[in-house]
């Protein structure tokens, strides 16, 4: 549907297009070839139909595109790495478990290009003009889209229905029949990441937005790198949401021990899986954030220190609960373990600083006030919390919030090692020793922020990230090398763990879903009253920014949608079930 | 089935936890609605057009120039500060008055970058701030004048612009379609409008006999106009003297006999037609 779609518009596009949104005549000729550049629209422009806002049409079907599309490419990028770790190992479990997730990942696809197709539907009745000065600029781009989605429905259904045809000799060409879908997908991903980031920051375009012509001007705008990294990442973190979901849903519906086994073991996975790619996104949307201030400060002021900025507040909540939820979650994880873990007390301490890092998150810095407001508290900043709320101390806050998450794990890990070698003391007191270094050498650079100028206070979160990654990476290392002298490993008893935990990785799966949501809201509207920002004005009569109670009301319903066709893909995948895994249960003999 | 409805129930309590969060939590800050073209004439008061630049200024400017953090200078020095800015060898423009300096920076805002301020990396030769006359911000000619109009009142400097100036040239000649309604078609009909003559001699007027205890004799204004007050021209003497009649009182004159008010009650327009008027030899 998508396809035939975007094949029609890019085809037919210029003599279709400007007829179909042609009420207004100046409007009509403008566009035409838009040899002056971007249409300059009015009311006329927007065809209207009884009880439909426009507006919010758009947004939903955009934003259950967006859920959908960031699900079916984040997953085959971990399924990938997970069939190649099963396969190095000779360990059927992975592959069982990378082919649930792909399957899982096949229903979405379906809704995916369902969505697409709504989406570009919807552009070209409601907004015309737009879809149509897009298509003129990112015409070829459009077609290329095109061919490429017809490549990635290939791939994947090769990857998919070749799963077990392709195994033994032929399971190398599977993997790379695997590495082609991810690649195709990443590709779909950043030339759609261009047309948003091309209505944000134009380039390729001159003031009035006249075409030069090259195409890949107009693709490589400033913003547009940024978001295919924040993207990717957060792509691959939401997929181990969602699949974490999945995994839950089945084992609180599982019957048998060995069910709940495989499904434990698959939210553990996917759980790690979100939680290790959800650590670097914070600094890939500071670099984002940077990134928009240096295209345009007054759209990183709108962003940050307007309006938008109490959005940011609702952020921290979710990323809060992500962070709380998936820590519970590893906590309960401990039940797995036979006796109580020596570390265990350790837990309400982790829980108290995540907290506490949380609530400096979550206070506000620079914020819209009414005068009354500025006279309660004394001035436009708090006199005691004031100073929390400045990215010194956020960043800070952050990075210990990491830091926390990785020791839960880190916690776990270590409890699962058994006669360690004599020296692990010693190497346990070292690693304590990185820790707290670690976490001096943070919080010295907040408190050293908070006494230089703004240019160089946003330059210290680089030495405070590289920090958490240099402690995450050295005691890895240190815990590889205790692992490999130690005895063995412990038993785990996958599945031994209480229903409360699953409702934990909902927790992650929702506010992961809503956090989605919210953060592409505050992205595309910060172009404000700009489709195409300083280029075509909206001149419809939504050109104006909502409440935060309404835009968050329009979010929750996407969230909602979301998770109701979601759930149904769940049931469809546990349909096929009786048919495919059944049987390949009884090879895999070594369950966890 | 009775899994799904509670996994179901669950998401849902979550949602509307966010939900209401987000509705109840957070203060409902009802957004601006996106700015309009400012329509101005000439028909303004000073008065008028000062605060329309007040009001833009306000919109468009204040969010980075309030001295909250250090996104961008204050302004309110900006009156003592300009003559320093334009001769440090930093300066790479051409201004010479604070209106060409103030017009400079909005418009081309790297020809001088206050220390500090400068985009991070660039040592302070290239600034962050927009073109206010393109892209997003996207002021026009006209309010451009009326945001340098606040900043001069606002820094107690002479207001060197009216929204006459947003079209040079055109004011003068064509007054009656540049003014808008209510203003008077030329300098005499204004002259004669605001009642100069009751107190002044007035330069080609029949009959504008003022009355000589009460007013200077105007015919020979534009000989003198020049001389009267240090550093202002004839034109920015006349002006002032309509707009602070007791900024310099003429020899054998009684301050306070003039009425103050000429800035609210002249068209700019019009203010600028007797100014022209006077300043020229008749």
């Amino acid at each position: 549907m998508l396809l035939v779609f975007v094949l029609l518009l890019v085809i037919g596009g210029d003599f279709l297009l400007p007829h179909a949104y042609g009420q207004s005549q100046d409007a009509v000729e403008a566009g035409a070839a838009f040899q002056s550049g971007a249409p300059r629209l009015t009311l006329t422009d927007y065809p209207t139909y009884k009880g439909i806002n426009s507006r919010v049409a758009v947004w939903i079907a955009a934003q259950l595109h967006l859920f959908f599309a960031a699900f079916v490419l984040g997953v085959p990028i971990f399924v990938l790495v997970i069939e190649f770790i099963g396969w190095r190992r000779r360990d059927l479990r992975y592959d069982r478990m990378a082919h649930e997730f792909i399957k899982i990942s096949m229903g979405a696809f379906a809704l995916t290009a369902t969505s697409g197709g709504l989406l570009v539907f919807l552009l070209v009745v409601l907004y015309p003009a737009l879809f149509a000065y897009l298509t003129h600029v990112f015409g070829p781009v459009m077609m290329l889209y095109a061919l490429l989605f017809l490549a990635e429905t290939v791939c994947l259904y090769v990857y998919y229905y070749g799963w077990d045809a392709m195994q033994g000799r032929l399971k190398p060409a599977h993997l790379l029949t695997g590495l082609a879908l991810n690649i195709v997908g990443t590709v779909l991903l950043v030339l759609a990441n261009s047309w948003a980031t091309f209505m944000m920051a134009p380039s390729g375009v001159d003031a009035a937005g006249v075409f030069g012509g090259d195409a890949w001007a107009a693709v490589a705008s400033p913003l547009w790198m940024p978001l295919n990294v924040h993207r990717f990442i957060a792509n691959i973190a939401y997929g181990g949401a969602i699949v974490g979901a999945y995994a839950a849903y089945k084992f609180l519906s599982g019957r048998t021990a060995e069910e709940k086994a495989h499904y434990d073991w698959m939210g553990y996975t996917a759980n790690w899986i979100a939680v290790v790619a959800l650590l670097p996104l914070p600094f890939a949307g500071y670099w984002m954030t940077k990134e928009v201030y240096a295209y345009s400060q007054q759209m990183g002021i709108t962003l940050m220190g307007g309006i938008f900025a109490w959005l940011f507040i609702i952020q921290a909540v979710l990323i809060g609960t992500i962070f709380l939820a998936a820590n519970f979650y590893l906590w309960c994880g401990m039940g797995r373990l036979d006796g109580r873990s020596r570390t265990a007390y350790l837990v309400k301490y982790i829980a108290g600083v995540l907290v506490v890092c949380f609530l400096v998150w979550f206070t506000p810095h620079t914020l819209v006030m009414t005068a009354r407001e500025i006279s309660a508290i004394g001035g436009t900043h708090h006199p005691v919390l004031g100073p929390l709320g400045v990215m010194s101390a956020k960043n800070s806050a952050v990075n210990i919030m990491i830091l926390a998450t990785f020791l839960t794990y880190q916690l776990f890990r270590r409890s699962l090692i058994r006669d360690a070698p004599p020296w692990a003391a010693r190497a346990t007191r070292l690693q304590i020793a990185f820790y707290v270094a670690a976490v001096a050498n943070i919080i010295g650079l907040g408190i050293y922020g908070y006494f230089v100028p703004a240019n160089v206070r946003i330059g210290l979160s680089v030495p405070q990230v590289m920090t958490t990654l240099l402690l995450i990476v050295v005691c890895v290392v240190i815990d590889e090398l205790i692992a490999a002298r130690s005895g063995g490993a412990s038993k785990v008893y996958w599945g031994r763990m209480p229903r409360r935990a699953q409702y934990a990785l909902f927790t992650v799966a929702v506010a992961f879903t809503w956090l989605m949501g919210l953060m592409g809201y505050i992205r595309s509207s910060i172009r404000q009253h700009w489709h195409v920002y300083t280029v075509m004005r909206d001149g419809s009569a939504d050109a104006f920014t909502l409440t935060i109670g309404h835009a968050t009301a329009v979010v929750s319903v996407c969230v909602l949608l979301f998770l109701l066709l979601i759930l149904f893909v769940f049931w469809l995948a546990g349909f096929g079930r009786t048919q495919e895994v059944t049987p390949r249960t009884a090879a895999a003999t070594g369950l966890p | 089935m009775s899994t799904l409805a509670r996994v179901s129930g669950y998401a849902l309590a979550l949602i509307g936890m966010f939900t209401g969060y987000s509705y109840f939590g957070i203060p409902q800050v009802v957004p601006e609605p996106p700015p309009k073209q400012t329509h101005i004439d000439a028909s303004m008061t000073i008065d008028e057009f000062t605060a329309l630049g007040a009001s833009i200024y306000e919109r468009t400017c204040a969010l980075c120039h309030s001295g909250l953090g250090d996104r961008a200078p204050k302004l309110d020095r900006i009156g003592s500060l300009w003559r320093e800015r334009v001769n440090d060898p930093r300066y790479r423009g051409k201004a010479t008055t604070l209106e060409a300096y103030l017009r400079e920076s909005m418009v081309d805002p790297s020809v001088y970058v206050v220390q500090g301020f400068g985009k991070p990396g660039a040592a302070d030769t290239e600034s962050p701030m927009p073109d206010v006359s393109k892209g997003a911000i996207g002021l026009s000619a006209a309010e451009i004048d009326a945001v340098i109009a606040y900043l001069q009142s606002m820094a107690g400097e002479k207001v060197s612009v009216s929204p006459r100036a947003a079209k040079p040239g055109v004011a003068g000649k064509h007054a009656e379609a540049a003014g808008g309604a209510g203003s008077a078609p030329d300098a005499v009909a204004a002259l004669t409008r605001y009642q100069c003559n009751v107190c002044h001699r007035l330069p080609g007027i029949a009959g504008a006999e003022g009355t000589p205890a009460l007013g200077p004799d105007l015919r020979t204004m534009a000989k003198t106009a020049n001389t009267r007050a240090p550093g202002l021209d004839a034109s920015s003497f006349i002006r002032q003297s309509i707009l602070a009649p007791d900024a310099v009182i003429a020899q054998g004159f009684t301050p306070g006999v003039m009425p103050g008010d000429f800035g609210q009650r002249m068209r700019a327009a019009e203010l600028e037609m007797i100014v022209d008027y006077l300043a020229k030899e008749h």
